[in-house]
C-alpha cells in the first residue's frame, strides 16, 4: 500500500459536542472525495458515518467509524484517515485512544452553542496527546450563532489566533475548502519507520460473525502484513493475522499496512475480550521495545440487574448480551439470580447513557422486553476483620455488623455553563452531595465549574437535572477521581413482608428515610390495586423506616355488554389479561415492570 | 334444534345530548325520515339472502331515543321485518325509549302495533341530578311515563338506572327502590355511571364544580341495591340486569348465549353463523358509522357492513367464558378452566361459586357438569376474575 507517500498522508479526528455538525462535515468531506462518485447517490443514507439507528436517533457517535478518503488539492493527490471519536461523556478512554491514533485534531464548535464541556474535556485531551488542532466556527449561518462569541471562546480554550478560525457551515459546504486545505498545510504527515518492527495502536473493533473481532488500528511504526504472527503487548495473546484492509465506504481488503496509516487487520479472534482499545500490537517475532502508553482496561462504573419480564426469554437473552458484546467490549455482565424476578444479569457500564443504549439495542435489536433494577455503583466495604470488599448489588450488601467502614467512588466533573444558571447548578450540586472545586471564565458567558460528586449521585438523573436548570445550555463531562468514606446503607422494600430484591438500593443513611419513602410512594400509584390489602414498606436493617398502603380494588366491573360491545369488553380483558402477564408476582402481589422502573428515579 | 336470532334495529338519533354520553347519536334533523327509508331499504336487503335460514323471536329497537320514531314510522320498520325474516309466534318486540318523549296515546299505538316491551331510561329519580345530567325529564315524568306504559297495555316494562352519579347519596338509592316497589315494573337494569374523559360531566368533574360519590358507598349503595331488588322477587340474572319471573330481556339473552342477531342501520353490529358450520365460527359485522357511507351503501344495494371480525377459537371461548360469567345463574362448565390454582383461589376468597345443581331451570341442562358463577362480591370485580380465567 506504498502507492501513497507517507508525506502525503494526514490522519486527524473531529473534535465536537453532540450536534455541533460533525457528521454534516464528515458527510461533505467524503463529497468531496475522490471516492465520492462511486456512491450512488439514491442509496445514500442522510448521514454516511453512523450506521446504527440507535446513533442516528440520538444524534449521538457510539461506535467510531475510521474512513479513509482521497483527495485531489491543488494538482497533489492526499490521503486522509478520519478517525471518527465517540461523542459521549462515558466513552473518554475511547476517545482519548482515538485522539491518540491521530496527529491532529479539527476542534468543530457550533457557533449557536459555543464551547461545551466535554469540547473541552476532548481538546485537552488532544493537546495533552500533541495533536495539531484546526479550529472550525461551524453553522454560521445560522441565525442564532453568535459568532463573535463562539471565535472568542475557542481562542480562550485554545489560545489560537482569532483569525485562524475556519467559519464554515458544513450544511452549505461553505469553509469545506478551506478545512481540507488547512488540514494538508497545519497537521503534520505520520512519521513512523516501516523498517523498524511493528507497532501499531488499537483504537476500536467491532466483531464479524465469520471473520471475529476486526481490530482497527494505527500503524506507528513498521508493516502490517497477512500471515503475520502478532502479539497484543496488554494481553500477552499471540495470533496470526487472516487479513489486512482499509476502511473506504466499506473495509477493503489490502496486501499490508504500513507506517502511518490507519486500517484493520484480523486474526479469527472468537472472544472479543482480547481486544483491548488502547492496547500495542506488535510483531511477536520482532517485538517492539515499548508498548503505548495510557493504557487501561475500561471499568464499569454503573451497574445495573437485567431480566427478561418474561422468564422463557432467558436464554435469548443470554445469547444477545453475548452477540452485544462482542461489538461492544467495555460492556460486562455476569449471571445472577433474584426472588422476585428469577433469572438474568449483572451489567456493568461505562455511564448511565451506556446503560440506556445497551438496554434500548437489547429492545429493538433482539425484541426483549427487560427488567432493569435500580442503577447502582461499586462501593469498597471495608470489613471488621481487615478485608475490602467490592459490593456493587444491593443484594450482596454484607451484614451490618461486619462492616468497619464503605467508601463510595467520587467523580471530578466539569460543567460549562452560562454565568446565570451558576446559582441553580450550585443547588442542585448541593443537593447531590457535590463539593464546589473552583470556577472558570472562558469568555464573557461562559464559566466552567468544576466539582466533586459522589458517582452514585449523578448516574441517576443528574444530567436531566443540569439541562433542566440550565434550559439545556449546561453541559457536563466526568472522571473518576477517587473514593471516599461515607455511611451507606441498605434500604429493602418489602411487599406484604416479602422483601423484593429488585427494588432495594443502597444510599448515604441521611437519605435513606427519604429515598425509601419517595420509592414507597411511587409503588403506591404504580402497582394496580389488587383483590386485598398490599402493605408496602422500607427497611434498614430490621427497623422500618417507612410505610404505605394500597388498598383493596372493590370494583372493576364493566356495566352493559350488549352486542355491539362483546368485541371491544373482550379485547379490553384480554389486554388486561396481557398486562398482568408482564407483570412480576412477589407472593400473591402482582407488580408491574414500570414499578421496578420507579426505583431507577429517586 | 337449532336456536334463534334476534334483530336489533339502531335508532342514532336524540334530541339533546345527555352529559356522561358518548355514544354515536345525533341530534334529530331532517335527515331522520330518510334514514326510516333507509332502514326499510336495508332490511329489504336481507331477503335476498338465502343463507339466512333462521328463526327470529326477538326484535329490539336502541339507540339513542328509538322512542322519537312515531307509531307510523315505526309500523314501516316493523312490517317490512315481519315481510322479511321468519318471526316466530311469540317474538318478543322491545322499544327503547326516554320518559319526555312518551305519552299515553303513543304508547298505546306502539303496544297497537305489536311492541310489547318498553324499556324506559329513568336513570334517577332526583330532579336535581336528572338536571345536571341534562337530562330532558323530571322524576315525575319518568314515573308517569311507567304508569303510562302500564294502563296501555304494557306487562314487561324495563327501568334503566345509573348508580354512582354525582351529588348521589343513600337517599336517592332509596327513593329509587321505593319507587320500584311501587310502580309496575318487571325489569330493571342498573349500571355504574362510566365516563370518558371528552364528555361535559368529565369536565365539570376535573373543575371540582361537582363531585362524584365515593368508591366506597357506591359499593353500599350497589349492594343495597341488589339486596333489595331480591327481596321485591327480582332475580339477578345478569351482571347488570335483574328480572320478575320469566320476565329476562330474551333479546338480550342472545347476546349473552352468543346466539346469531342482526344488525341493522348505522352503527349496528350483527353476529351470524358463516357457512363454516361445523367450527361454529361466527361473523360479527359492524355497520358504517357515517350517515353518508350508510347511505350511499344502501342506495347502491348493498348491505352497509363497515367493518368485520371472525369468531372462532380463542376468541370465541373467551367470549363464552366473558359472557356466560356474565349471566350469573348460568356462569361457565368447570371443564372450561385451565388454570386450577387460580380458581381455588378465586374460590376460596369468595368471588366465584359453584352453581347449585338444584337450580329447577337449570337441572337438565346442568346436572352433567359442575358450572361456576360469581358471586355478589366476584359481580364487582369481574373484570379481575373473567380476564384471569381468559385463556391464551
Amino acid at each position: 500500500m506504498n502507492l501513497m507517500n507517507k508525506k502525503n498522508i494526514r490522519n486527524f479526528s473531529i473534535i465536537a459536542h453532540i450536534d455541533h455538525g460533525k457528521t454534516t462535515l464528515s458527510d461533505r468531506l467524503i463529497q468531496k472525495s475522490d471516492m465520492f462518485y462511486k456512491i450512488k447517490q439514491d442509496n445514500k443514507e442522510a448521514q454516511l458515518l453512523d450506521s446504527m439507528d440507535l446513533e442516528k436517533e440520538r444524534g449521538i457517535t457510539i461506535k467510531s467509524h475510521p474512513i479513509r478518503l482521497e483527495f485531489d488539492i491543488d494538482g497533489e493527490h492526499f490521503l486522509y484517515n478520519i478517525i471518527d471519536t465517540p461523542g459521549h461523556v462515558d466513552f473518554s478512554y475511547e476517545v482519548s485512544r482515538s485522539l491518540a491514533a491521530c496527529e491532529g485534531a479539527i476542534l468543530l464548535v457550533d457557533a449557536a452553542q459555543g464551547v461545551e464541556a466535554q469540547t473541552v474535556a476532548n481538546t485537552y485531551l488532544a493537546i495533552e496527546s500533541d495533536l495539531e488542532i484546526i479550529p472550525v466556527a461551524n453553522k454560521i449561518d445560522m441565525q442564532q450563532a453568535n459568532v463573535p462569541e463562539t471565535i472568542a471562546e475557542i481562542h480562550e480554550l485554545i489560545g489560537c489566533d482569532e483569525n485562524e478560525i475556519i467559519l464554515a457551515s458544513a450544511k452549505s459546504g461553505k469553509g469545506v475548502d478551506d478545512i481540507l486545505r488547512r488540514v494538508r498545510d497545519v497537521i503534520l504527515p505520520p512519521s513512523g519507520d516501516d523498517s523498524k518492527p511493528l507497532k501499531a495502536l488499537i483504537f476500536d473493533s467491532h466483531f464479524d460473525m465469520y471473520k471475529g473481532v476486526i481490530s482497527h488500528i494505527r500503524v506507528f511504526d513498521g508493516v502490517l502484513k497477512k500471515g503475520m504472527k502478532i502479539l497484543f503487548m496488554a494481553n500477552n495473546e499471540t495470533f496470526e493475522v487472516m487479513d489486512v484492509g482499509v476502511f473506504k465506504m466499506g473495509m477493503v481488503e489490502c496486501s499490508e499496512l504500513s507506517a502511518g496509516e490507519v486500517g484493520y487487520f484480523t486474526a479469527l479472534i472468537r472472544k472479543p475480550q482480547i481486544v483491548h482499545v488502547g492496547d500495542t500490537v506488535t510483531n511477536a517475532k520482532n517485538q517492539t521495545a515499548k508498548a503505548f502508553p495510557g493504557y487501561r482496561k475500561s471499568l464499569p462504573m454503573v451497574f445495573s440487574g437485567i431480566y427478561p419480564i418474561n422468564p422463557n426469554d432467558y436464554a435469548k437473552l443470554k445469547d444477545s448480551l453475548e452477540k452485544l458484546r462482542l461489538n461492544d467490549p467495555s460492556f460486562q455482565y455476569v449471571p445472577e439470580s433474584s426472588d422476585a424476578l428469577g433469572y438474568g444479569f449483572r451489567a456493568g457500564y461505562l455511564g448511565l447513557l451506556h446503560m440506556e443504549v445497551v438496554n434500548e439495542r437489547l429492545l429493538r435489536e433482539y425484541e426483549i422486553q427487560l427488567i432493569n433494577t435500580a442503577p447502582s455503583v461499586a462501593y469498597r466495604v471495608i470489613l471488621r476483620n481487615g478485608k475490602t470488599v467490592v459490593v456493587e448489588n444491593p443484594s450482596k450488601f454484607p451484614d451490618p455488623s461486619q462492616i468497619k467502614s464503605i467508601e463510595e467512588p467520587i467523580v471530578q466533573a466539569s460543567i460549562v455553563t452560562p454565568p446565570e444558571y451558576i446559582g441553580s447548578i450550585m443547588e442542585i450540586s448541593q443537593n447531590k452531595r457535590g463539593r464546589y472545586q473552583n470556577m472558570e471564565y472562558i469568555s464573557e458567558n461562559r464559566v466552567i465549574l468544576k466539582y466533586f460528586y459522589p458517582l452514585s449521585e449523578i448516574v441517576i438523573d443528574f444530567y436531566d437535572q443540569l439541562k433542566s436548570v440550565s434550559r439545556g445550555y449546561a453541559s457536563l463531562d466526568y472522571g473518576i477521581s477517587g473514593y471516599q468514606e461515607e455511611k451507606i446503607v441498605l434500604v429493602r422494600i418489602l411487599v406484604n413482608s416479602s422483601p423484593v430484591d429488585a427494588l432495594s438500593f443502597m444510599c448515604v443513611k441521611d437519605q435513606a428515610h427519604y429515598k425509601g419513602k419517595s420509592i414507597l410512594q411511587k409503588l403506591r400509584k404504580t402497582i394496580p390495586r389488587q383483590m386485598f390489602n398490599v402493605a408496602l414498606q422500607a427497611a434498614v436493617g430490621g427497623k422500618i423506616i417507612s410505610r404505605e398502603n394500597i388498598v383493596q380494588l372493590r370494583k372493576d366491573v364493566i356495566a352493559k355488554c350488549y352486542g355491539g360491545d362483546i368485541t371491544r369488553k373482550r379485547k379490553l380483558l384480554e389486554k388486561q389479561k396481557a398486562g398482568k402477564k408482564r407483570m412480576k408476582m412477589v407472593g400473591n402481589v402482582e407488580i408491574p415492570q414500570e414499578a421496578f422502573l420507579t426505583v431507577l428515579k429517586i | 334444534m337449532k336456536s334463534n336470532a334476534g334483530v336489533y334495529v339502531h335508532i342514532p338519533y336524540c334530541l339533546s345530548k345527555c352529559s356522561y354520553c358518548d355514544f354515536v347519536s345525533s341530534r334529530i334533523d331532517n335527515t331522520f325520515e330518510e334514514y326510516i327509508n333507509l332502514l326499510e331499504q336495508e332490511i329489504y336487503l336481507w331477503k335476498s339472502k338465502s343463507s339466512i335460514n333462521v328463526d327470529v323471536d326477538t326484535i329490539f329497537f336502541g339507540g339513542g331515543t328509538p322512542s322519537l320514531l312515531s307509531p307510523v314510522q315505526l309500523d314501516r320498520i316493523l312490517s317490512r321485518i315481519v315481510k322479511t325474516f321468519a318471526i316466530t309466534n311469540n317474538c318478543e318486540i322491545s322499544i327503547e325509549s326516554n320518559p319526555d318523549t312518551l305519552n299515553i296515546e303513543k304508547l298505546k299505538d306502539y303496544k297497537k302495533i305489536g311492541i310489547n316491551r318498553i324499556s324506559i331510561g329513568v336513570q334517577t329519580l332526583d330532579d336535581s341530578i336528572l338536571k345536571e345530567m341534562n337530562r330532558r325529564h323530571s322524576a315525575t315524568q319518568a314515573i308517569r311515563s311507567v304508569l303510562d306504559a302500564y294502563n296501555a297495555g304494557f306487562t314487561n316494562i324495563n327501568c334503566d338506572f345509573i348508580l354512582g352519579l354525582p351529588s348521589e347519596t343513600r337517599a336517592t338509592i332509596d327513593n329509587n327502590i321505593k319507587a320500584i316497589s311501587e310502580l309496575p315494573i318487571t325489569h330493571v337494569s342498573t349500571y355504574f355511571l362510566t365516563l370518558s374523559p371528552n364528555v361535559p360531566l368529565s369536565k365539570r368533574l376535573q373543575n371540582n364544580d361537582i363531585m362524584l360519590p365515593t368508591e366506597n358507598s357506591t359499593i353500599i349503595n350497589w349492594e343495597t341495591m341488589v339486596n333489595k331488588l331480591k327481596d321485591m322477587g327480582f332475580t339477578h340474572y345478569e351482571i347488570s340486569n335483574y328480572a320478575k319471573k320469566n320476565m329476562e330481556c330474551r333479546h338480550n339473552l342472545h347476546y349473552w348465549n352468543l346466539d346469531q342477531w342482526f344488525g341493522i342501520g348505522i352503527a349496528s353490529t350483527g353476529n351470524l353463523l358463516t357457512e363454516d358450520k361445523n367450527l361454529k365460527t361466527l361473523k360479527r359485522y359492524t355497520n358504517f358509522k357515517k350517515f353518508s357511507e350508510y347511505k350511499e351503501s344502501v342506495k347502491n344495494g348493498l348491505l352497509p357492513e363497515e367493518t368485520f371480525e371472525l369468531v372462532n377459537g380463542v376468541k370465541k371461548v373467551n367470549e363464552e367464558c366473558m359472557l356466560g360469567l356474565r349471566l350469573i345463574n348460568e356462569g361457565i362448565p368447570y371443564s372450561f378452566v385451565k388454570n386450577e390454582y387460580k380458581v381455588e383461589h378465586l374460590l376460596e376468597n369468595g368471588y366465584i361459586k359453584f352453581i347449585n345443581d338444584s337450580i329447577e331451570n337449570n337441572y337438565e341442562k346442568h346436572a352433567q357438569e359442575k358450572r361456576i358463577g360469581l358471586t355478589e362480591k366476584g359481580v364487582l370485580v369481574s373484570n379481575q376474575v373473567i380476564s384471569s380465567l381468559f385463556i391464551d
